[in-house]
């Protein structure tokens, strides 16, 4: 058995006024049945324009998949008609967004918003779908009762539980948790967190978790890519990257966030900003800002190198110069 | 959802009395004698006196507001026309039902032609028909209703010959009022919808129900949709209000024997009982209006009742 999700040279491009935006430039990722893979870089990365690519779900126009392919138990997700598209999201492939004070139809009351995804995709009853969307909130935290409610009578923290039960009323095969904890407080985030990994245990669902909060994978997945300016620079297992990281950029990503086993008195961030993803440099996308750069660096692309088995980088230091540019 | 209700219809009535206040002191110090325009200015002093005692014209004021008032309140009296001697009621009977019907004709029309355009305008925007849809609401939306109404009877009466160019002898008397009436409020609400709309579809939430799998009519007509009404609702309230209390112009263009024009002619004749009663009956229909928007934005979105 295959992958569950297996992205191959994506490349999706925004066409705006002010040019094409390359927001993602052929990535690839693959996603086991039951792993959690964390995906990590900056904002304006690609992250959630991948997430997004996924369920087809780009706002069309301005966004457009340009290539690649992406693959979900073996099937090609880009050439499904969008009728078989909408039995897979919310049913198989669920996703969770970044801020859920905004995630909920504020006139509709939750147990219903709950109700509708159960109603989609499995075969019951109204009054079946009422009552097992009422189980969800109660799996959430959330008293059944107040499925009589609506999104306004709820906190951020309950919100995103709500969001939760939605995204797993269907026991989906993949989620995709786009920065579902950056909108809340630090103590609801831990709970959050915690509830997701229950449930997903539970209901043994694979996860895509996105996020630029190093400590949350840590915590909560099994591999981990990073992306910087739509490219995937570097994946491997959790170990790989937080103690062998290869890529100049991870390695900036960590002197940037304060450690809990060193004592340092300044933290290092990466000079410069992301740069404008309609002008991205020539070679390695990096190279502006990275402090091993060297003049073939601004030339050559970097292809992917396998340092061990898992743990790829896409940097010239590892060789890697005869990749495709 | 009853408590707030209640709260709405409550508001009416301070507000109406302040009304009543306002014109009534408006009127009585306007300038002008209706008792002189009664007799056409040919009168004996005894005549004089005796109509303004009839009229109660020679009580002070307080004593002739609270006496309207009471007549109002407890006999639906808004007492005689100055000009035609006529109670005002019974002019007001005459009149009222006609402006109510070309008032709910045309929000029905505004509703089932706007709201739909500017769903479809905005589900497929920068397609062809948006831009027709655009084009079109533009353009009636800047033209004057007055202007509309002499187009409409130059076409259809003068040249066709197909309707009445004024009156209301049958049910075809209503087409052109209502056109020309209704048109700029098609097309404003046609422009809102569609607005109001594309900033709905853009929102977080929507992409969630997508997520779910909803399909795209559903995500269009059961979760945009009520989220986009709101200010429609408004926007169709305005309106409501302002056709039923008289498009004087539309009205006197086509001769429609409407509210509208029952006021033109009470202002040229200074007949201040008729001209109070129907600004009191106007107001008292913008604020039931006012009330009935406010029970509907309550059952659209939840969140205005606890505001």
């Amino acid at each position: 058995m295959g992958p569950l999700l297996e992205i191959q040279d994506l490349e999706v491009r925004y066409f705006t006024g002010e040019g094409v935006v390359e927001a993602v430039n052929g990535i690839n990722l693959t996603v086991d049945r039951g792993e959690n893979l964390g995906l990590v870089g900056e904002t304006g990365a690609g992250k959630t324009t991948t997430a997004l690519s996924i369920l087809r779900l780009l706002p069309d126009p301005p966004g457009r998949i340009t290539g690649g392919s992406v693959r979900f138990c073996g099937e090609e997700l880009r050439a499904k008609t969008e009728r078989e598209m909408r039995a897979i999201r919310g049913g198989k492939i669920s996703m969770i967004f970044q801020d859920p004070m905004t995630a909920l139809n504020p006139v509709i009351r939750v147990g219903e918003q709950i109700a509708e995804v159960i109603l989609l995709h499995d075969r019951i009853s109204r009054a079946e779908a009422e009552r097992r969307a009422l189980e969800m909130l109660e799996l959430v935290g959330i008293p059944a009762e107040r499925g009589m409610e609506y999104p306004h009578q709820f906190s951020g923290g309950m919100k995103q539980r709500v969001v939760i039960a939605i995204a797993l009323a269907c026991s989906p095969e993949l989620l995709i948790a786009d920065e579902p904890t950056t909108a809340l407080d630090v103590t609801v985030q831990a709970q959050v967190l915690e509830l997701m990994r229950r449930l997903r245990e539970k209901l043994g669902t694979a996860m895509v978790l996105i996020t630029h909060d190093l400590g949350v994978v840590a915590e909560t997945c099994d591999r981990v890519a990073v992306m910087y300016a739509g490219e995937v620079v570097e994946s491997g297992s959790l170990e790989d990257i937080f103690e062998r990281a290869a890529h100049p950029y991870t390695v900036g990503l960590f002197q940037s966030i304060p450690s809990m086993d060193e004592d340092v008195d300044m933290l290092t961030p990466i000079p410069g900003l992301m740069p404008d993803p309609t002008r991205l440099p020539k070679g390695c996308k990096f190279h502006p800002r990275c402090p091993k750069a060297e003049a073939r660096c601004g030339e050559i692309c970097p292809g992917t190198v396998e340092l061990s088995p898992g743990h790829a980088v896409r940097c010239l230091l590892y060789g890697g110069a005869q990749g495709k540019g | 959802m009853s408590k707030y209700i209640v709260k709405s219809v409550l508001m009416v009535i301070p507000t109406m009395l302040l009304v009543v206040f306002i014109i009534f002191t408006i009127n009585y110090f306007t300038p002008g004698d209706p008792v002189a325009v009664f007799f056409d200015f040919d009168y004996t002093e005894e005549q004089y006196a005796e109509k303004a005692a009839e009229w109660g014209l020679d009580q002070p004021f307080f004593t002739q507001f609270f006496h309207y008032i009471r007549n109002i309140v407890t006999r639906f009296d808004f007492g005689y026309s100055y000009y035609s001697g006529n109670s005002v009621m019974s002019e007001l009977a005459a009149r009222f039902p006609v402006s109510l019907r070309l008032g709910l004709i045309s929000v029905l029309l505004t509703v089932v032609i706007g709201v739909p355009f500017g769903i479809i305008s905005a589900t497929r925007q920068h397609s062809a028909l948006d831009y027709g849809v655009t084009f079109v609401s533009l353009f009636f939306a800047a033209v004057p209703g007055f202007w509309l109404s002499m187009i409409l009877i130059l076409i259809f009466s003068s040249r066709l010959g197909w309707l009445q160019s004024s009156g209301l002898n049958d049910w075809t008397g209503y087409i052109m009022p209502v056109a020309a009436s209704s048109a700029q409020y098609i097309a404003s609400v046609t422009r809102q919808t569609r607005s109001s709309m594309l900033e709905v579809i853009r929102q977080d939430y929507v992409r969630t129900v997508r997520a779910k799998g909803v399909s795209e009519g559903s995500v269009i007509w059961k979760h945009a949709l009520r989220n986009a009404l709101i200010p429609v609702v408004t926007l169709i309230g305005m309106q409501a209000g302002a056709v039923i209390a008289g498009s004087a112009i539309i009205e006197a263009v086509h001769s429609f024997p409407g509210m509208g024009s029952l006021m033109m002619t009470a202002i040229n004749n200074k007949d201040y009982n008729t001209i109070q009663a129907v600004v009191l009956l106007l107001s008292g229909v913008v604020c039931l209006i006012n009330v009935l928007v406010d029970v509907i934005y309550a059952v659209i979105d939840p969140r205005v009742k606890t505001r």
